[in-house]
């Protein structure tokens, strides 16, 4: 639904077909205050490839790859360059954890299609509303941070903050 | 502190319109931009929410959640899970994990209304949160941080309370760093005028009815009812004025005033006596008003009652006026 409206006004991303950034960012606002109303959880999810993808098909496989193993509600956005974010809805840390894993494994034995020889690495971190935070903007904050930490440790590596911890 | 705390209400409308409100607004002012757990005590109805509210919105955690959870009314059986959440599986039923309440909190403010109904069990888990930041979810072992202010509060007597152990001693000193006590309205009778006018705009814009001017007779009456149930029993007395008319509201008060005054008279027939006690009543009652009218400046006050300084100051240590 939400890239059905996204679509027709220009929020989706041109090469990879994910949703652009301002549009994920208000979702992830919206979101947060239904999961706030509801009294349930919500993850932000943020992935990058280790090692850069060289055609950028790839990329657009590779947000196919991660629709097909997160749920039909669940929203995915490009960030910036390869950096792609998923709000996983109703999601604790466990499932998020799970999710994170799933998305992981395939990724890693996917022959893609123009680079079939190049097997992509990817990093991923991920915060918890509201275990980790309630706020928006701490949440980004926390995602990247524990994302740049999986990058630290050498790709194919999912850090949430209480693994870190 | 212009921030509105509801609805039509700011701090100047909670805190400005008797002695012993304007105290308490100073404590208010005082604890507000600290992080100190407050327990604010007082009758029920004397408007404890409006003052844990005030509080929230005038610390530094105004922008972040101020999560209210009202103990009397989650079942004793509930209350750890609606406050603390709960996994996947931890009870029958528990068909996914749930955050609680204290997570949605983090950063901000919890409000616990009626403390004194949250069950032992849940008090050493709560003592664990004030002590330590730290909780964890019904059925998990993973133990989780928090950065939460809490405010309680409660119509109980909580000392006696600790003496017959129905509450924790230890989390009872650890809310009560700072207490704030709300007098009943008996006791600042002067803010009623200014509460019939505010509740009559409230209901007759609510309503869409015609702002009529009360009586000298009402206005009388409800001056003089103390009030058991405090500012919400006024509230819904002016809401009928509005919706039903003054005759209902007047007819009312004057039959509640003479059951006051029978059940007063009844183990009493000692005219000598009574009279006196009338007496005393009355004359504690006008040299408050008087006082508090003029900001306890006694010499004032002496020459509105027309007596004497010195007649004063014998009245008010007799009859034991004191400044709240």
């Amino acid at each position: 639904m939400i890239k059905i409206l996204a679509d027709g006004n220009g929020f989706l991303d041109k090469e990879t077909k994910a949703i652009i950034l301002p549009l994920f960012n208000f979702l992830l606002d919206w979101e947060i205050r239904r999961s706030f109303r509801y009294q349930d959880f919500a993850s932000l999810l943020i992935l990058e490839p280790y090692n850069k993808p060289r055609d950028i098909k790839t990329l657009t496989e590779l947000v196919s790859l991660i629709k097909r193993n997160v749920r039909e509600t669940d929203i995915i956005g490009r960030l910036n360059g390869f950096r792609f974010g998923i709000i996983l809805l109703a999601a604790d840390l466990d499932g998020t954890y799970i999710m994170a894993s799933r998305i992981m494994g395939h990724i890693n034995n996917y022959a893609f299609s123009k680079e079939p020889q190049h097997r992509l690495n990817i990093s991923i971190g991920g915060a918890c509303f509201p275990t980790n935070s309630i706020d928006k903007n701490t949440l980004f904050q926390l995602a990247n941070e524990m994302l740049e930490e999986a990058h630290k440790r050498g790709g194919n590596t999912i850090c949430l903050p209480h693994l870190i911890k | 502190m212009k921030k509105e705390i509801a609805p039509g209400i700011d701090f100047e409308h909670l805190f400005g319109h008797s002695q012993a409100m304007r105290k308490v607004g100073e404590v208010v002012k005082d604890v507000a931009s600290t992080d100190v757990p407050v327990l604010i005590t007082g009758s029920s109805g004397t408007g404890k929410n409006l003052v844990a509210k005030t509080i929230h919105i005038n610390s530094l955690r105004h922008n972040r959640p101020f999560v209210k959870v009202a103990c009397m009314n989650i079942p004793s059986e509930l209350l750890e899970s609606e406050l603390f959440g709960y996994e996947k599986g931890a009870f029958t039923g528990a068909y996914q994990s749930k955050p609680g309440r204290v997570e949605f909190g983090n950063g901000g403010t919890l409000f616990l209304d009626e403390i004194g109904d949250i069950p032992l069990i849940i008090q050493g888990k709560l003592l664990r949160l004030l002590q330590e930041g730290e909780f964890s979810r019904l059925g998990s072992y993973r133990d989780l941080k928090v950065d939460i202010r809490i405010i309680s509060a409660t119509n109980k007597d909580l000392e006696i309370m600790v003496k017959e152990e129905k509450f924790r001693e230890d989390l009872y000193y650890r809310i009560n760093v700072v207490n704030i006590k709300i007098p009943p309205l008996y006791e600042r009778k002067e803010e009623i005028p200014f509460l019939i006018r505010f509740f009559q705009d409230k209901f007759c814009k609510e309503y869409n009815r015609p702002f009529i001017k009360i009586s000298h007779e009402c206005l009388s009456l409800l001056r003089q009812y103390h009030w058991p149930g405090n500012v919400r029993e006024l509230e819904n007395a002016i809401k009928r004025l509005v919706v039903l008319g003054e005759e209902v509201v007047v007819k009312e008060l004057r039959e509640r005033l003479k059951q006051d005054f029978e059940t007063s008279q009844i183990d009493e027939y000692n005219l000598k006596k009574i009279s006196k006690k009338a007496s005393s009543d009355a004359q504690r009652r006008v040299i408050r008003e008087v006082l508090e009218k003029v900001n306890w400046n006694k010499k004032e006050a002496a020459k509105i009652l027309k007596i004497s300084y010195k007649a004063l100051l014998y009245k008010i240590k007799e009859l034991k006026i004191d400044a709240r």
